[in-house]
């Protein structure tokens, strides 16, 4: 399955400024793992070091949470994937 | 919204100094009183809690209360424009009720330097029709979220990083909280990069939507987040959406 990575601004220095990235996978999972072997500097802005979601980050497909199983969360042909991020600076 | 006991007619001085927003169809003299009975909670009073201070006060809104218990430091005067070189040292709280009164003599002024926590959140909430969240760490923002939505309040989240900026409103009850649209464990707090404009930017929305709430009129920013992007000059609005499972406002926890 190839699915478009919405690329949230936070991430833009790692990934060379792109704001759309095709990648290809069966679930969330895959697609985030494919996307970090393109682009190895986004692995630990978007896990922590037990692999699990970083908290200051959410994953929608198509506009649709795919909270809690993320990562398990299989996509299909054309899907969105968007990050939700938490700019906690004030 | 306008709960503050019985209407104050505006003076002949309020006309000509609310003017420029009177003359706003959707707002008017009508607008201008409900916002001279409102009271706004502005949490963190630092850079987006100086220019929505700033605003509101301009705006002759009837209260403020300030929450911060920090003091000015000299890394602070790039972006939170309450405060100046002579201000370094005091309570912000206390260096922005001043200058808040110097802006606007009319507006109530409460302030509490305190931290924010699950104890204290009702007392400092208590009145407020309505709460910006105006603060530094995720921590402290779901304390405030769930004192919000606990307290049935508004509440109308702002963050920045950088020229990043983001905005939601929540209404309790009605729109994703922000333990929604974030429901995992959160990380410590980091120095973030930060220019003046972009808290700037982003408070100034956040008063446009508490504007809008407290006079009813337009559409709220409810059940998206508005990302602002200063590098590329992107203004993007993300969908969220409630969890039934979420920990403050879900199925099991009313």
């Amino acid at each position: 399955m190839t699915v478009r990575l919405a690329m949230h601004p936070y991430f833009a220095e790692h990934v060379d400024g792109n704001r759309t990235i095709e990648v290809q996978g069966t679930d969330i999972g895959e697609c985030l793992a494919a996307l970090a072997r393109h682009y190895p500097a986004i692995e630990k802005k978007l896990f922590a070091k037990n692999g699990t979601l970083r908290g200051y980050l959410e994953i929608y497909v198509n506009g649709k949470s795919t909270f809690p199983k993320e990562l398990a969360h299989p996509i299909t042909d054309g899907d969105e994937i968007r990050f939700i991020v938490f700019g906690a600076g004030g | 919204m306008t709960k503050r006991g019985t209407e104050i007619p505006l003076t002949e001085e309020d006309l000509i100094r609310y003017d420029r927003q009177i003359l706003f169809p959707p707002f008017g003299e009508e607008g201008q009183r409900k916002l001279r009975q409102s009271h706004v909670v502005i949490a963190g009073v630092g850079g987006l809690g100086s220019p929505a201070a700033i605003y509101l006060a301009s705006a002759g809104i009837g209260k403020l209360t300030l929450v911060d218990s920090d003091a000015v430091e000299l890394s602070n005067l790039n972006r939170q424009i309450l405060y100046g070189e002579a201000d370094i040292g005091k309570l912000k709280v206390d260096a922005a009720a001043q200058r808040l009164q110097a802006i606007n003599s009319t507006v109530d002024i409460s302030t509490a330097a305190v931290v924010l926590t699950a104890q204290n959140m009702t007392e400092l909430l208590h009145g407020g029709d309505v709460v910006i969240d105006c603060l530094d760490t995720m921590e402290a923002r779901f304390i405030l979220n769930e004192g919000c939505v606990k307290g049935g309040i508004p509440l109308i989240h702002g963050g920045i990083h950088g020229m990043l900026g983001e905005i939601t409103t929540i209404i309790p009850g009605q729109t994703p909280c922000l333990a929604c649209i974030f429901p995992r464990e959160v990380e410590g707090k980091k120095p973030f990069p930060v220019f003046g404009c972009t808290p700037a930017l982003i408070a100034s929305l956040q008063v446009m939507e508490v504007i809008k709430l407290l006079v009813g009129f337009g559409e709220l920013l409810v059940g998206k987040m508005l990302y602002v992007n200063g590098e590329a000059m992107e203004f993007v609005q993300a969908p969220l959406q409630k969890n039934k499972a979420c920990r403050v406002c879900g199925e099991d926890t009313t």
